[in-house]
């Protein structure tokens, strides 16, 4: 029989789960599909945006006089490119110190100034505290400035003091078409109106000392600073003048030396003033025209200088409405699930849908070469950049604006891909989501297969096993369980049990095969015993036949054999029909040894038997029969003249059977074959019979009562001693034996003081 | 044993004094057998009728002219009928309660001969047997059943009749009482009561008593159930019968006198 075998490491569960591991090539293939189509996306977004803006071009072409407005301006700007750009503003300003009226353009048209080139410098200042938003703007021919100032300390005008330089100011230049330059000075000692004075060249003097009233000013201190609201005349800013702005900083009311001063001078820093263009208002119109979400629109001119603007790449509440993409509201359920997706999502593919950082400036100061390549070329242009963080891809598409086969500008429009990609964003996730599920069931259910598998093919095994003793004996005539699964291990299954059936059948024939024989036997032993009988009534002389007594010896041997053989069929049988009483051993082995001295007088026998009660559960007849084969195998095998020894012991929980004789050892070839059926070392007269029944009588009986029965060789003096060993009766007592009273003959060997004597 | 078949009835007195020899009838569809043993009965005196199977013989006795034989031998196995023997015995039961029947089988199960015994036959034979054995016990049989005839007084009441305590064996009439009370055995419970205690302390080995079955080969397990069915005849008379003792391995003896 099959050793039970280990646990596999590598079984069938563990190789259908390897197997699954196959399965995750399948994210990674829809990992590399889904950057293919971020891909196509962007390009398609390209042609999208380039088409766009060929669109735009085309509803521009022609249209000169939309890029000449204000191109007296233009031409004035002797620095060409450089000049401060002014929208068209549309709302009415109020001087109040706060933008909101100033619409989006606060945002769109605004610069920067961070105090990297300040115009004077203390060397105790520390110009990273001043840093400033400017934003310049048109409105019914007068020129609006807004001023958001960040300031850790914000000096006032002290009226105490004469001098109207020493609080924080600011100053605004303007040089008139015939090169006259006035200079402005706004101060005040509270937040509100500021006073207005026209200053000398050192910024010291006053000129007049009067208030002037063509510029008015507001400002307003809020955290961190202040701002400050200028209103012009329109004429400050026309294509003959240049206009230039400082903020002076005063960091302390006690010395109230100046800190820094700051200019505001467009492009070049050594350039203080500079012409304002205003951009131009037919061209935004058009623009206002066009709904473009998430994208920035501008036209510029043949100078790249901006003339129109719309829209911004993303609102400022961008990542609350794009995270509103991802929010996939199938999950909210398993929130756990769906993060742990997102995270996974945003680790292989990046989050590219979320808010990012860009260019604050106008396109026009970042100076983007492709605008001047579009220009020179006259060719259309796409570009790909990342955003200033690197957290999203900006697309540009740029298209040059004809006329009369000239290009008068260009349009620019800029589109990040992080509407298009949150747009795929919830497909994919869906997808991964759906393919992870059916990964995981794929997983489970290859698991819970293998599983059932195993457990079917274990079930099997161990019904196999069971079937059939270690000896190879037949226990069952079919599995233990039947199988109705119409598969292989069905199958399996079915043809086992018929296999079991088949082998039982023909064991039993086997097994019934000695009976059978026997009585077959029987009849013709019994025709052969009954002529002979008759021929020697009818023949009286052949009684005195030698040959009459051998047919007679031959009858005798062959009914012997015959016995023998149903003994030992017939023994499980009986041993299966025998019920188990609880007896004392101790009594048996007394019995049987007085009496089978009595029934062997010639013998010497060496008898140790405790004086206590053994009690175990079985039956005596048989326990009696296996002891009267074991004493019958000593005598066979013990050298004449030597004694037999019977011995009876017990520990706490067997009781041990041991009968030994002295004489030729067992063969190393029989050695654990001895108690098996048909295995016999005798070498004696070849006319008696051995079948090597007797000790594989004596292996059942031993079996019957729990017990086991071994075989060991003994030297010097050499001999064989047959060990049975019997677990004793669980409720067993050992109380003291009442001897029972035979007659038999008194044992003369004075040594032996263990022996017990019966009287 | 062999005055004792010389002795055999050839002509006796029965029913109601018509002088004839017995009839006995064999049931045995071996016809070598058969012959064999109805050769061996022959020369004893006996008439003998032979059957090759059940519904021969049963043909034979429900005809209303034939007479049933004084004794009948049967075979258990008779042709394809596994248990015709079994049959036979129980038809012939219809036509006779008394009809002393004898099975001689080759079957030896103890199922099988508690079967035969529990039909009332009169004993259970395994085959191989010797005819002159067979001889033996058909004519004690006959002995007993015209002891029975006489009202169970035999011709010579006192002869040999053996006492051990409570027991009394009647080797005459075959018969066994414990206490004063008749117990009912087979011819071979009776031999095996007889020779356990006829030497009472003697261990009679089981070879012994194998011998005393007077059958050719009987099994350890057989002389085992002879004794079972022995103790249990004992024990319904007297509940606290423990003479006949174990040695176990080695066979049986009957108590000894205190």
């Amino acid at each position: 029989m099959a050793k039970k075998q280990k646990r596999r490491l590598f079984g069938i569960q563990g190789r259908l789960l390897s197997l699954v591991f196959v399965l995750f090539l399948v994210p990674w293939l829809g990992y590399t599909y889904v950057n293919e189509v971020t891909e196509l996306i962007s390009d398609t977004q390209e042609s999208a945006l380039l088409l766009n803006a060929q669109a735009i071009a085309t509803v521009l072409h022609g249209k000169e006089e939309l890029f000449s407005e204000h191109s007296d301006e233009l031409r004035a700007l002797k620095s060409g490119k450089s000049g401060y750009t002014a929208p068209t503003l549309e709302n009415d300003i109020t001087l109040d110190g706060t933008f909101d009226d100033w619409g989006e353009e606060i945002e769109l048209s605004s610069t920067l100034y961070t105090g990297i080139t300040p115009l004077f410098c203390d060397l105790k200042s520390d110009v990273t505290s001043l840093y400033f938003r400017q934003t310049l703007g048109i409105r019914n021919d007068r020129l609006f400035v807004a001023f958001d100032v960040q300031d850790d300390l914000v000096v006032l005008r002290d009226m105490d003091l004469k001098a109207v330089n020493n609080s924080d100011q600011l100053r605004f230049t303007v040089r008139s078409f015939n090169g006259d330059i006035r200079r402005y000075l706004l101060v005040t000692q509270k937040p509100g109106s500021m006073s207005v004075y026209l200053m000398e060249e050192d910024w010291e003097t006053l000129v007049t000392g009067k208030h002037e009233r063509d510029i008015q000013a507001y400002m307003k201190i809020d955290q961190g600073g202040y701002k400050v609201e200028l209103r012009a005349p329109r004429s400050y800013a026309s294509a003959s003048s240049q206009i230039g702005f400082s903020i002076v900083d005063v960091d302390e009311t006690e010395g109230r030396e100046i800190r820094t001063v700051m200019t505001t001078a467009p492009g070049d820093a050594t350039e203080q003033l500079s012409g304002v263009i205003q951009k131009s208002p037919g061209i935004a119109k058009i623009l206002n025209s066009l709904e473009q979400p998430w994208s920035s629109i501008w036209v510029v001119d043949k100078n790249e200088l901006v003339r129109a603007h719309k829209g911004v790449l993303q609102h400022s509440n961008w990542s609350e409405s794009g995270s509103d993409a991802f929010k996939w509201n199938n999950l909210r359920t398993w929130p756990l699930l769906s993060s742990l997706i997102f995270e996974l999502e945003e680790l292989i593919v990046g989050d590219k849908t979320g808010f990012f950082e860009d260019y604050p400036q106008a396109t026009e100061e970042r100076r983007e070469p492709i605008i001047a390549r579009v220009i020179n070329n006259k060719t259309p242009e796409t570009k790909r950049r990342q955003s200033v963080d690197a957290k999203a891809e900006v697309v540009m598409a740029v298209h040059p604006v004809w006329s009369r086969n000239k290009v008068i500008g260009a349009v620019i429009i800029e589109q990040s891909s992080s509407a298009m990609l949150a747009n795929i964003q919830k497909p994919l996730q869906t997808t991964s989501l759906i393919i992870l599920a059916v990964i995981l069931f794929i997983a489970f259910a290859l698991l819970i297969f293998a599983y059932r598998l195993t457990m079917r093919i274990g079930k099997l095994r161990d019904a196999t096993e069971k079937a059939i003793t270690p000896e190879g004996r037949m226990r069952r005539q079919k599995l233990q369980f039947t199988s109705n699964a119409n598969d292989e291990i069905g199958d399996l299954t079915r043809s086992f049990s018929e296999m079991l059936k088949r082998q039982s059948e023909y064991t039993h024939y086997l097994e019934a095969m000695p009976d059978t024989l026997a009585h077959e036997i029987k009849n013709p032993i019994n025709v052969i015993n009954s002529s002979l009988e008759n021929l020697e009534k009818e023949i009286p002389v052949v009684k005195q036949s030698r040959y009459q007594e051998r047919a007679r010896n031959g009858l005798q041997r062959l009914g012997s054999i015959m016995t023998r053989f149903t003994e030992a069929a017939n023994i499980e049988g009986a041993l299966n029909d025998e019920l188990r009483e609880r007896f004392n051993l101790t009594h048996v082995v007394s019995s049987f040894a007085d009496g089978f001295r009595m029934v062997h007088a010639d013998n010497q026998f060496i008898i140790n038997i405790p004086n206590k009660e053994i009690w175990i559960d079985g039956s005596a007849d048989h326990i009696g029969q296996l002891l009267d084969k074991l004493g019958d195998n000593a005598l066979d095998f013990g050298d004449p003249g030597t004694a037999v020894t019977i011995q009876l012991d017990c520990d706490e929980e067997d009781a041990i059977i041991q009968i030994w004789n002295q004489g030729p050892v067992l063969p190393i070839e029989i050695e654990g074959r001895l108690f098996e059926p048909m295995v016999s070392y005798r070498q004696t007269d070849a006319r008696e019979s051995h079948l090597g029944l007797g000790l594989y009588i004596v292996r059942l009986i031993a079996e019957f009562h729990y017990g086991r029965v071994e075989a060991v060789n003994r030297y010097s003096p050499d001999g064989v001693e047959i060990r049975v060993i019997i677990p004793i009766s669980l409720s067993h007592t050992i109380t003291h034996l009442r001897r029972p009273r035979l007659t038999m003959l008194p044992d003369d060997d004075p040594d032996s003081n263990k022996r017990q004597r019966y009287l | 044993m062999v005055s004792r078949i010389e002795c055999g009835v050839y002509f006796t007195f029965f029913n109601g004094g018509f002088y004839m020899s017995r009839v006995i009838a064999i049931v045995e569809d071996d016809v070598d057998q058969r012959d064999n043993y109805a050769d061996a009965l022959r020369n004893q005196g006996y008439e003998i009728i032979t059957f090759g199977s059940r519904p021969e013989a049963l043909a034979h006795f429900q005809n209303s002219g034939s007479q049933l034989p004084d004794l009948a031998i049967l075979d258990i196995m008779l042709e394809k009928e596994m248990d015709g023997g079994f049959d036979l015995c129980r038809e012939l039961r219809a036509l006779s309660p008394n009809l002393p029947i004898i099975f001689l089988t080759a079957r030896d199960s103890d199922i099988d001969r508690v079967s035969g015994l529990r039909l009332d036959a009169w004993d259970y034979l395994t085959k191989p047997l010797s005819p002159e054995v067979l001889g033996v016990r058909v004519a004690t049989l006959f002995r007993i059943v015209e002891s029975l005839s006489k009202g169970g007084v035999t011709s010579n009441p006192s002869e040999g009749v053996l006492h051990r305590g409570d027991l009394e064996i009647d080797p005459n009439s075959m018969s066994i009482s414990w206490k004063g009370e008749h117990l009912n055995f087979t011819l071979t419970e009776f031999w095996l009561v007889e020779a356990l205690a006829r030497r009472p302390g003697m261990v009679k080995s089981y070879d012994n008593l194998m011998q005393v079955t007077r059958q050719t080969y009987v099994e350890r397990n057989t002389i085992n159930g002879y004794v079972r069915r022995v103790r249990r005849k004992f024990k319904e008379i007297d509940p606290s019968f423990e003479y006949i003792q174990t040695v176990f391995g080695v066979g049986y003896r009957w108590q000894p006198a205190e």
